[in-house]
């Protein structure tokens, strides 16, 4: 059971403290409701971009990460198609340093040519290092313009074109800026050894005289069902060719959520899941498969993607999966094997529960998409699970007119 | 309405002055393994990790030590492979396994009420596998295809190119592996391994979390006898090659950015300067306001990330910085290296960036030390040289006294041009 007190404060933003005395640390972890998504078209990846150049330094200070290395804490952040998520850990009696640095860099960016023109180049430098200079790198590239036809998951949150972050001026900059960072669509958690109300004493003083501001509430379309099979077949140069599977399914707060889960977790939780013994132990046709579901606040992705052996074709691993997908889809699940992904799924909940920044940015993806109370009710979620409930969401999810293929093969 | 706030002003805080390590304990299994139990955490979780001298310096053949403990839980004596693996996910439990240098880890994270059945089936894991020539077959081929992919990285050929430098081709600290290794291990190979290596004499546990009081008993139960009347095979000292190359090229043309890599030996953590060159480390790549990141990203964007560490072997040691840059930037980001090394050795580092370096690193100390799972993570560390927690006390008061003028004097000694070797991997 995790502890939880929340105020909200009159300029919209959102405050959730969970003390744990069990460390001298405390972690300060605010969320923007902005993410890829959240972008237009024709200006991608500047959701990504903005997690860059908030550390270039804010109104009142000009650098973000020195002072508050000065004070022991340590610092990161990341992007994902939803949201931007800036996180702290320092030593809790120096907590007010934290709230000072977030708070400054709330109110308004130091927006200089000269942070955007270096942040630009990291970027572009981040792109080609995560996605061309890898093997299998650019698959995120190729897969969300096969399965989404009209919604910004299309993109990856680098971008959908790294021209859209060459040409980015510093007007888009600031418009992006005073359009989704506001108190009224962030949310702070502060975790740790600390008193919630120092930290609601510390959230009026630094935040509360932040304006609330219009945030873009751009209509992001819906995905219309897919009603035909999907494929997209390449040649790169790696060393073992690639098969990359994905099929629609729903959102994170979709009630059958916690049920696709455990599917993905039948099919490749763990040395016993039936992908790993079948295909990789049994019929030995990959070195490496798995399954698994994105989160995604819209309609997301179900995942199946496996590497194959030297002495696999194309055609049979494609095969091999399907009959998996097609014996999920055809066979109820046994109460020893539900109950087995059960187990898995608590002892998990148990080891993220150790961690107290671990758990910050957990209360904070729980508040914004509905309550952070909803964290303690996880575990009796996935209880409730029924086989009969795993087998009607297979039956829907691996339909061949819901399936998106990507072939990736091995030149050599 | 509140009084006015100053925003450009730092808010008051207090620096670290005193380091805390949770305690540990010690005590003997009848065998006389040695187990060291660091109980703290407020979840009822374990984790035991099994420390048996059976690295890849004991096994003294390539992938032999690595493929031998991946080899174990596929199969023993009482339970098959899928068995096993059905077991163990059953319990919600997770195992996993590590080869480094000197050592095999074997690691249990398991819920406390589970240990008595998930160390049951880790004792027959550990005493009895059968190592199945098919389970052989599996790992080789999919390690076989890793290699490849890691192969085709130009991060990965640049880091093996300059171990191999130091430490040449033979001994398992170059990273040297062919793809002719793969052929070469046999059953018997890993039979033999297992029976002289996966032994009492010479292993050690480290637990953390929460286990229970009866622990001991459990683990005696399970690891208490001398199955096994072996001792430890021997140790294996590197030659450090005495003429390096102080330039060396790995060309690969399908690529868009170059691997990095500059660097020179160093010494392992014994050494009286080990304590101030982690500091110096963390002044010129360390951290994320680093020097270099300062300088190479944050100043003139040639890179996504450039970083400096320290990595010690039971043996010795090197510093390298490390960065993937575009083929056009890269003269000038080695040469901004070399000009960074350049200013620790010239100018005194100003009081203002030793005070930021030395309380970050006292906050990073706690952040490291910061619960049962961390603290033994650090703790195993220690193990390779037998040396105690004072070393982590020792590196705090070393911190809290070093100088400007110190930390000068170090990088006059360590930080010469021309003891660096530069790797580019790429165009």
């Amino acid at each position: 059971m995790i502890n939880i007190e929340k105020r909200t404060l009159s300029n919209g933003l959102r405050v959730v403290v969970h003390v744990d005395r069990s460390t001298p640390l405390a972690a300060i972890n605010i969320l923007y409701n902005v993410g890829a998504k959240n972008e237009h078209p024709d200006k991608t990846g500047f959701a990504h971009l903005f997690e860059h150049l908030m550390f270039g330094g804010s109104k009142n200070i000009p650098s973000y990460d020195a002072p508050l290395q000065r004070v022991g804490g340590d610092n990161n952040a990341w992007t994902n198609n939803d949201v931007t998520n800036y996180y702290l850990t320092l030593p809790a009696e120096n907590l007010e340093t934290g709230f000072w640095l977030e708070s400054d860099r709330m109110l308004e960016l130091d927006f200089s040519e000269k942070s955007l023109e270096v942040q630009r180049k990291v970027v572009i430098e981040e792109y080609k290092q995560r996605y061309l200079n890898q093997p299998y790198g650019d698959i995120p590239l190729l897969v969300g313009p096969m399965a989404y036809k009209v919604h910004p998951y299309q993109w990856p949150t680098i971008g959908k074109d790294i021209s859209h972050i060459e040409n980015a001026t510093l007007d888009d900059v600031k418009h992006f800026f005073f359009s989704h960072y506001a108190p009224n669509n962030a949310i702070m958690v502060v975790s740790g050894n600390v008193d919630p109300d120092n930290v609601f004493k510390l959230a009026d003083k630094w935040f509360g005289d932040i304006p609330n501001r219009n945030i873009d509430h751009k209509i992001i379309p819906v995905e219309p069902e897919q009603t035909e099979e999907r494929k997209v077949e390449v040649e790169r140069n790696v060393p073992a060719s690639l098969i990359h599977m994905v099929f629609h399914i729903g959102s994170r707060t979709d009630e059958n959520f916690y049920t696709t889960d455990l599917l993905s977790d039948v099919l490749s939780n763990g040395p016993s899941s039936r992908l790993t013994q079948s295909l990789i132990k049994d019929q030995q046709l990959f070195s490496d498969i798995n399954a698994y579901i994105s989160g995604d606040h819209h309609p997301g992705l179900f995942t199946v993607t496996g590497r194959l052996l030297p002495t696999t074709t194309m055609d049979q691993a494609e095969a091999a999966i399907h009959r998996e997908l097609n014996k999920i889809s055809s066979t109820k699940v046994s109460d020893y094997e539900l109950q087995k992904v059960k187990n898995k799924i608590e002892s998990t909940l148990v080891f993220s529960e150790i961690n107290f920044l671990n758990k910050a940015m957990n209360l904070a993806q729980f508040e914004l998409l509905g309550k952070a109370e909803n964290i303690n009710n996880e575990v009796e979620k996935y209880r409730s699970v029924t086989a009969d409930g795993l087998l009607e969401t297979a039956q829907k999810t691996f339909k061949v007119t819901n399936r998106s293929t990507l072939y990736y093969n091995s030149k050599g | 309405m509140q009084n006015q706030l100053y925003r450009n002003t730092a808010p008051e805080f207090k620096t670290v002055s005193s380091f805390n390590l949770l305690p540990i304990q010690k005590f003997e299994l009848d065998n006389g393994i040695k187990v060291h139990l660091l109980e703290a955490g407020s979840q009822e979780v374990a984790k035991i990790d099994f420390l048996f001298p059976a690295g890849s310096i004991q096994a003294a053949k390539p992938l032999l030590a690595s493929i031998t403990s991946k080899a174990m839980i596929e199969g023993s004596e009482k339970y098959s492979a899928a068995e096993i693996a059905e077991k163990i996910d059953f319990y919600g439990a997770y195992l996993g396994q590590q080869t480094v240098f000197h050592q095999s880890v074997i690691t249990l994270v398991s819920l406390r009420h589970f240990l008595p059945e998930t160390l049951e089936i880790l004792e027959d894991i550990i005493k009895h596998p059968t190592f199945e020539q098919k389970e052989i077959d599996t790992i080789l081929g999919r390690r076989k295809q890793k290699f490849l992919i890691e192969s085709d990285k130009v991060k990965t050929l640049a880091t093996r190119a300059f171990t191999q430098n130091l430490y040449g081709k033979e001994h398992p600290y170059g990273n040297y592996v062919e793809l002719s290794d793969f052929e070469k291990i046999t059953r018997n190979d890993i039979v033999d391994f297992h029976k002289k290596a996966y032994i009492p004499a010479g292993t050690q546990i480290i637990i953390s979390g929460q286990p229970g009081n009866n622990i001991k008993d459990l683990l005696n139960k399970h690891f208490g006898q001398l199955w096994n009347s072996n001792t430890p095979l021997s140790d294996w000292k590197p030659e450090i090659n005495k003429e390096l190359n102080s330039e060396i090229f790995v060309p690969k043309t399908d690529t868009l950015q170059s691997a990095l890599k500059i660097g020179r030996p160093l010494f392992n953590k014994l050494h009286p300067d080990f304590h101030g060159m982690q500091i110096l480390n963390t002044i010129l790549g360390g951290y994320f306001g680093s020097r270099l990141m300062t300088n190479i990203r944050e100043e003139k964007g040639l890179t996504y990330g450039i970083s400096s560490f320290i990595m010690t072997y039971k043996h010795t040691g090197f510093i390298l910085v490390s960065t993937d840059v575009k083929a056009e930037n890269r003269e000038l980001a080695v040469k901004e290296v070399f000009n960074e090394l350049k200013r620790l050795r010239e100018e005194p580092i100003s009081e203002d960036e030793l005070t930021l370096v030395r309380n970050f690193l006292s906050g990073d100390m706690i952040r490291n030390f910061d619960g049962p799972f961390a603290t033994s993570d650090n703790y195993r560390g220690l193990i390779d040289l037998d040396i105690s927690t004072e070393y982590f006390h020792d590196f705090f008061k070393v911190l809290m006294n070093i100088t400007a003028k110190d930390l000068q004097d170090l990088a006059q000694k360590y930080l010469k041009e021309e003891d660096f070797i530069t790797v580019i991997a790429g165009k």
